[in-house]
């Protein structure tokens, strides 16, 4: 609901819950309550994922701010819980901790309001709880992520820190970059992991800038930029990248391996911008194929009147007189 | 592809294992891999106030609220005057408040003040039961005691047993915790260590079926960032803090 707007949740309810329209958020959460209450109690089956198993006790901890956690898993017969293998932590302190942890990176809140502890189906004489309760231990190619050295996007808290804080993400939304479940850069490392074709998914590795803020804020310290790269890395030996972009690491690869050769090769492509069409302030506006992917949006700006080199080895003359103040 | 469940087990525990076995290192980070024991306290303990101020502050500025009952007050009194202040209709009509069991409020002379005050306790003993679900879930109030309770952070903990529905805090609109002083604790982690002390961590754990941690009342922001309350828990929650050292 997050990414909806209060006149459509509003629309939404008039003509599913027949409310009389209101923009008022207060009076559509409680009417939200009321449809949900009778769900809830008349339910046979509860199911919730899981936020932290713990090992030396068999506990299934839920997080939860509106107590739809603690519902789920309360008021139904049935209780059933999904968890990913990766959600095991050894100890009852482990898991307090990191419900400390992820609260505070995913919502700044110190704790959520519900933290739901479930060991196991009702005993005898408890007046409620569920008669049975069931896990299902998910590894869907979690196993493989640790095959191929990346055990370390395991330790995610899916708290959405490295999603709220990342440039790219921060203006473009949770949906983009596709349907994948897990969004943000951290998506962008499990994502093609998880996939049985990590060449499907290619493209998400490569939209970080890699500006490190991910690393920065993520609880648990996962390295997300050395994850990036190395999936770049990996995707590339995998042959995942464009033919146009192999042939023109090669071209460069060629020609930077002598100065000379460099030298008169950028001469050269500077005399041929020449010919190509001009914005008024000399920047380049269509380039030949496939450069016109990047002229198609906006322009290139224009060649520099002296190269880098030409500039280096005029300070590199004038530097005896003294024109290092920065 | 829904085979056995033990041969799905061993399959995922067999791979992990041969995984473990073949690498000298599963995590990149071998610092993030343990975590410190003794476990560290992500909010540190409340220092210059008392553990009840403390208490009373956190649960306050989450929205919930605080009542200390001194020494020599009456528990059952402030209980009614809660209830009534819930409840207006009260003085006139006979009211039903959803509850734990009596003897697991550990407050001297509730029932008889409360009958004075024309309150009485309903204490389900299965909630699987219709009739007795229906009859739960439109009382406006409930009354429960609590495992233990946290200064630092203004939580309390639930535990599920005989008398003592999960229901009861969770149903009603208005949640009414009692909390003995005996049970305020600086953080969760000094609870915890008092637990492990005592061996009872895994019987607390095993006995209750749920043991749930509560924070003030139940919230969302899930429609344009507004703060609800009352969202599927209680909308209000206050915690009657006493003396039970006599």
């Amino acid at each position: 609901m997050v990414h909806k707007r209060a006149e459509d949740i509003s629309e939404l309810f008039q003509r599913e819950l027949g409310m009389p329209p209101t923009d008022d958020p207060e009076e559509m959460c409680a009417a939200a309550r009321k449809q949900l209450r009778g769900e809830f109690l008349s339910a046979e089956m509860g199911i919730s994922g899981c936020n932290f198993a713990i090992a030396e006790t068999g506990t299934i901890c839920i997080i939860t701010n509106e107590g739809n956690g603690r519902m789920a898993t309360s008021m139904p017969r049935t209780y059933v819980a999904v968890m990913g293998i990766e959600k095991v932590v050894p100890r009852v302190e482990d898991a307090l901790l990191l419900w400390q942890a992820v609260t505070r990176s995913g919502t700044g809140q110190e704790v959520t309001v519900y933290f739901s502890m479930s060991s196991g189906p009702r005993r005898p004489g408890h007046p409620d709880g569920p008669e049975e309760m069931h896990v299902v231990l998910v590894d869907s190619g979690r196993s493989r992520i640790i095959e191929r050295g990346y055990a370390d996007a395991l330790m995610c808290l899916r708290c959405g820190a490295c999603l709220n804080f990342c440039p790219v993400y921060r203006e473009i939304g949770g949906h983009s970059y596709g349907d994948t479940a897990y969004s943000g850069p951290i998506g962008a490392v499990v994502t093609p992991l998880l996939s049985d074709d990590p060449t499907a998914v290619k493209e998400l590795p490569f939209a970080s800038s890699l500006c490190g803020i991910c690393r920065d804020v993520c609880p648990v310290k996962i390295d997300l930029p050395r994850l990036l790269l190395d999936l770049r890395h990996d995707l590339t030996q995998l042959g995942a990248s464009p033919r146009y972009e192999r042939t023109a690491i090669r071209a460069y690869t060629k020609a930077a391996e002598k100065p000379t050769r460099y030298t008169r090769i950028a001469k050269l492509v500077n005399w041929l911008s020449r010919l190509l069409p001009r914005s008024a302030e000399g920047d380049l506006t269509r380039l030949p194929p496939p450069l016109n992917a990047w002229t198609k949006a906006r322009v290139f700006p224009r060649p520099a009147s002296r190269s880098f080199r030409t500039l280096w080895n005029t300070t590199a003359r004038d530097g005896s007189k003294g024109s290092h103040d920065g | 592809m829904m085979g056995d469940v033990s041969t799905a087990r061993n399959h995922i525990l067999g791979r992990l294992r041969s995984l473990i076995g073949q690498r000298e290192q599963i995590f990149r980070q071998q610092a993030t891999t343990g975590l410190p024991d003794p476990p560290m306290t992500v909010f540190p303990p409340p220092d210059d106030k008392s553990l009840v101020e403390s208490f009373a502050i956190k649960l306050a500025e989450l929205a919930g609220s605080c009542d200390v009952v001194r020494a020599g007050e009456d528990v059952a009194e402030r209980i009614v005057k809660h209830v009534g202040k819930l409840l207006p209709e009260l003085e006139s009509e006979p009211t039903e408040i959803l509850s734990w069991a009596a003897d697991e409020l550990h407050v001297p002379r509730l029932e008889q003040t409360l009958a004075e005050a024309n309150i009485s306790l309903f204490v389900p003993d299965n909630l699987h039961d219709q009739n007795t679900r229906s009859r739960a879930s439109v009382l406006d109030v409930g009354l429960t005691a609590v495992e233990a309770a946290f200064a630092n952070t203004g939580s309390i903990a639930l535990t599920t047993g005989v008398g003592r529905s999960r229901a009861a805090g969770l149903l009603p609109l208005n949640h009414l915790a009692l909390v003995p002083l005996s049970r305020l604790y600086p953080t969760f982690e000094a609870w915890l260590w008092t637990l492990r002390q005592d061996g009872r961590l895994e019987a607390l754990l095993h006995d209750s079926g749920q043991l749930a941690f509560v924070t003030g009342p139940s919230k969302s922001a899930d429609i344009e960032l507004t703060l609800t309350l009352g969202v599927h828990g209680p909308k209000t929650v206050h915690a009657i803090v006493f003396d039970d050292s006599q």
